[in-house]
């Protein structure tokens, strides 16, 4: 325990657990949705196009995370689109998305003195580096991105749930799903720089997963989702510290672990 | 008395963008009728209940709606919804409030008691708290019913009301949105591919099949002769125990 408070009163693991439970919250509670409405896909696409704004900021010295966030919203904008096709579906225009993303950034940084390490840097990021002010935007946009799901709560579940009779009541579900993916893009274009996309896209997955083993009340899977991060990332955290671990995948690790006490437990019920 | 016309189309072409999907389509929809819309998959069946909706403009022609008597209760096909979603019944039927609420507020207890009713209208309050992924075929229509006579309409529009169901829970189904029809005076609009199915139900039918868009009572729609210039087979339509029977072929 002594050690544990110990690691975390240094300066720089103090703002790696502030800058992850920001991270961790926001990606475990939008990726409910995400899982739910089964567009991991999108998740993962998404973080792999910021990730490629990203390389452009660098690349021509804009500021990355306005690159990141504008190349972002642009794809935000093609998927809400549907492009979907009679011969090509929507999830192959999304996986179109990923290839091509990820075939950019490395294009990208391939030519740039520090184009090796600026890649890692979008694939684990470096929460161990993060600045004062970096925790202030996280903050600043989980209260925005909170406010309008806390807001617009009913909103998001109708229209993932039966956008058809939404409709038929008025509502717009294309704009409406837009609105979504602006807060899901905002989020991954903040959160890539300091968590990497292995992570971010982690946390947007593997929580939303553990509490929909454990449970079959919706707001309940919110909160046990938030919660596994809540758990996983100052363990990671410490994990990583104390066993010169990379700190991205060993937070991984640790939402695994909840993950199999999931299934345990889903099936052990099951059973019951 | 004479019924009073909600929504009238006027020689209306309807689709989407440059395809065209039905031509030439006049019809109006009568306050306290109960329609059946009946075709095929493919037919533009949704393409006319979208304009009806009002959602789909027509591409040219008139449609004009008295719009202070226009209130929707959707019903969509069941198989149409995810069962990843963890709702209960009641959770679900609370969805048919949300209009009324409206943005920046949630349900409250009396949303949640008028959702209640709905289920209880159905028959199947004892199950508000069951999962609707859990309820079987007939419950989940029934949950579906519930939701949209929570939006307070007077026009109840469902959608393959008893795919997927068997015999018993058909007629079952098909018998609540009669008796909705009948103690609650709603209009009624059912959509079905089954001819079969809603000709001993409903009290005018629009038939949309082989690009041919046909609207009127039970007796006209349902004739032998008309049928069989229309499918181009010999169709023969039979009264067994009071209920018409459909007989294809020689």
């Amino acid at each position: 325990m002594e050690t544990l408070i110990h690691v975390f009163e240094i300066d720089f693991m103090q703002r790696a657990l502030i800058t992850g439970l920001l991270v961790g919250v926001m990606c475990s509670f939008l990726g409910v949705y995400i899982v739910l409405r089964k567009i991991v896909f999108v998740g993962a696409s998404l973080a792999q196009i910021s990730s490629s704004g990203f390389a452009l900021g660098i690349l021509f010295g804009v500021n990355p995370f306005i690159a990141a966030l504008v190349l972002t919203l642009i794809g935000v904008w093609i998927f809400a689109m549907n492009l979907q096709t009679k011969k090509i579906p929507q999830d192959s225009f999304l996986a179109l998305g990923y290839i091509i993303a990820s075939a950019g950034s490395i294009l990208l940084l391939s030519k740039h003195p520090r184009g090796d390490a600026d890649l890692m840097l979008l694939l684990y990021g470096n929460i161990l580096t993060i600045t004062p002010d970096h925790i202030y935007i996280l903050l600043t946009a989980l209260i925005l991105i909170g406010g309008v799901h806390f807001l617009f709560y009913k909103e998001f579940m109708f229209i993932a749930f039966d956008p058809e009779m939404a409709e038929t009541l008025g509502y717009r579900p294309q704009v409406w799903n837009i609105v979504f993916y602006v807060t899901v893009g905002i989020l991954i274009s903040l959160a890539i720089e300091s968590a990497g996309i292995l992570l971010v896209f982690g946390l947007l997955v593997i929580p939303p997963i553990v509490a929909i083993q454990l449970s079959d009340n919706i707001r309940h899977i919110f909160a046990i989702a938030v919660l596994t991060s809540v758990i996983a990332i100052p363990a990671g955290l410490f994990v990583s510290f104390t066993q010169d671990l990379p700190s991205g995948p060993t937070i991984i690790a640790m939402t695994v672990i909840f993950l199999m006490i999931g299934y345990i437990v889903s099936k052990a019920r099951l059973r019951a | 008395m004479e019924k009073k016309p909600l929504i009238e189309l006027k020689n209306c072409t309807l689709g989407y963008g440059s395809k065209t999907v039905l031509q030439n389509i006049d019809c109006t929809i009568f306050e306290n009728d109960f329609i059946g819309l009946v075709g095929p998959n493919g037919s533009g069946k949704t393409t006319f209940l979208r304009s009806v909706l009002g959602i789909l403009k027509p591409l040219s022609g008139t449609c004009s709606r008295n719009s202070d008597k226009l209130d929707f209760g959707y019903v969509p096909q069941k198989e149409h919804l995810d069962t990843i979603f963890p709702f209960t019944a009641l959770e679900v039927v609370l969805m048919g409030t949300y209009k009324n609420i409206g943005m920046f507020a949630n349900p409250k207890r009396h949303d949640r008691e008028w959702a209640h009713e709905c289920l209880k209208h159905v028959g199947i309050e004892h199950l508000e708290k069951v999962l609707f992924k859990n309820l079987s075929g007939g419950q989940k229509q029934r949950t579906l019913i519930a939701r949209a006579l929570a939006t307070r309409p007077n026009i109840l529009i469902l959608d393959e009301p008893t795919n997927g169901m068997d015999l018993i829970s058909q007629k079952s189904i098909l018998d609540l949105i009669a008796e909705l029809h009948v103690k609650d005076s709603l209009t009624i609009i059912m959509v079905s591919h089954l001819l079969n199915e809603v000709a001993n139900y409903v009290e005018k039918i629009v038939l949309v099949e082989n690009n041919a868009f046909q609207v009127g009572s039970v007796d006209q729609i349902l004739s032998g002769a008309n049928l069989s210039k229309l499918y181009s087979i010999p169709v023969h339509v039979d009264t067994l125990r009071g209920r018409n029977v459909i007989q294809v072929g020689e």
